[in-house]
């Protein structure tokens, strides 16, 4: 237990013997070490406590499968090969003519298309109140507070649920955010219908929600969404938000209850 | 905004997602891809080791993939994949750190983990250890943390974790050695630990 002896055999030769890192013959140096040296065991102990046996304390990560979002999440990423379509050059306009606008109680959509320039809105079908890919993967899968990337260059957007609700109507809705590359942001309210499509039920330019950018941090009334959206919100909400917790386990289960 | 509970997330998000400067984003190679999705469980569990609770290890998995993807152009193809992914994992989660910091939420995992959320699987005692682990772990220089992961969690060898970071095998072993000497101090002997290979005298005398 003295300190000569100690250092006679250096801690990390402990840990190779806990770990079977060692030779034969130097194993049997260690082991004899140890075996006359109380101070060494219990150094070997705690090496062998933090070794492969703390790596089983997390093998419930590798014993239940992988959530089906993640995998979706990477094989949804953009591969080499086809180019992707430019958001500007299918709407004609920057992102940035968006201008505010009021909310219509119909919660007709604008035909506008955003989500990373995968866009199935808007001028495709005047009348569609349909995501695009982007947005309904983000809207599927995406945990609240969590941001998906979408599109490249001028196209690239950045999709964040950031509510997730039941409705009075027995759908699950989110609230999300779309940030353009642009200066533009969008707010908006979308709900999974029983065929698992995704509905926007209303958007509208984030104009509130910009200011909260300058402190850095979005106090509690610095994430309220536009007047127009919270109408909208209002209108569908059944009781309150969602707990991270419920929302997880809808997601896991493809929003099954 | 009513009586309504609001998840606190999303106002993290709005400011998130407003802050956000767009990365470079670059198309991925299948390689990448395919090699993404086969490192999902060892990157689930190096998370979990990190947060110390499953829900958050997903959460911090699909975080560190949308930046891994935008990222794409950074990794080489033919280097290592999982060093390069548990890197990214450890800044998307000092991140996370940082931004709970910074809010003044509360940092201490312990108190985070919710041990009502118990599923039979788990005691009580296993989900305290991992919150110690992890609480420990995060306060551990980076490439040990790196090390903890390789070794201890994904098994492999001082020379293979050598080869992965790109460092000699001595300085693997006293990293190492130094990381696990922190975390033995929080992981004492318990009946939630799987016994170790090796009797030792201390434990022989016990048993």
């Amino acid at each position: 237990m003295s300190q000569s002896a100690h250092e006679s055999i250096p801690d990390w030769m402990l840990m190779a013997y806990a770990d079977g890192e060692l030779e034969p013959h130097e194993r049997e140096a260690v082991a004899a070490y140890v075996a006359g040296n109380m101070a060494a065991a219990e150094r070997m102990a705690g090496f062998q406590r933090s070794g492969r046996a703390l790596g089983r304390l997390y093998d419930r990560s590798l014993r239940e499968p992988v959530p089906d979002h993640l995998v979706d999440l990477v094989r949804g990423a953009r591969l080499r090969q086809p180019a992707a379509p430019d958001l500007h050059a299918l709407l004609g306009a920057p992102l940035r003519w968006l201008r505010p606008m009021a909310y219509a109680a119909s919660a007709a959509v604008f035909a506008v298309a955003i989500a990373g320039g995968i866009v199935s809105r808007g001028g495709v079908a005047p009348d569609s109140s349909h995501p695009g890919p982007a947005l309904r993967l983000a809207l599927e899968t995406s945990p609240t507070g969590h941001q998906t990337v979408a599109g490249t260059g001028s196209a690239r957007t950045a999709i964040t649920p950031v509510l997730t609700f039941a409705s009075t109507s027995g759908h699950y809705c989110r609230q999300y955010l779309v940030t353009g590359a642009g200066s533009a942001s969008m707010a908006g309210v979308g709900c999974r219908l029983d065929t698992g499509e995704w509905h926007i039920e209303a958007e509208v330019p984030a104009t509130g929600t910009v200011a909260a950018r300058k402190n850095g941090y979005a106090p509690a009334s610095g994430s309220a969404p536009p007047a127009a959206l919270e109408t909208a919100i209002d209108r569908l909400i059944k009781g309150d938000a969602l707990s991270p917790a419920e929302e997880a386990r809808l997601i896991s289960q493809r929003w099954q209850r | 905004m009513k009586d309504r509970a609001r998840s606190p997330v999303g106002n993290i998000a709005v400011a998130a997602a407003l802050s956000a400067r767009p990365a470079e984003d670059t198309p991925v190679d299948e390689e990448l891809q395919r090699g993404i999705i086969a490192l999902l469980p060892r990157l689930r569990r190096f998370a979990h080791g990190l947060t110390g609770d499953m829900d958050r290890a997903d959460d911090l998995v699909q975080e560190t993939c949308v930046r891994a993807l935008a990222h794409a152009a950074q990794w080489r193809p033919g280097t290592r994949l999982d060093s390069w992914m548990y890197r990214i994992a450890q800044n998307c989660w000092f991140d996370q750190m940082r931004a709970r910091k910074v809010r003044g939420d509360p940092i201490d995992i312990d108190t985070q983990t919710d041990l009502s959320d118990c599923d039979g699987r788990d005691t009580i005692e296993h989900r305290q250890s991992l919150a110690l682990v992890s609480a420990r772990l995060s306060t551990l220089p980076r490439d040990q943390q790196l090390l903890v992961g390789l070794v201890c969690f994904d098994g492999l060898s001082y020379k293979e974790a050598a080869a992965a970071l790109e460092i000699p095998i001595g300085t693997v072993m006293s990293r190492l050695s130094r990381a696990r000497q922190a975390l033995a101090e929080v992981l004492q002997p318990s009946a939630t630990l799987p016994p170790p290979q090796t009797v030792t005298q201390k434990k022989a005398g016990k048993a």
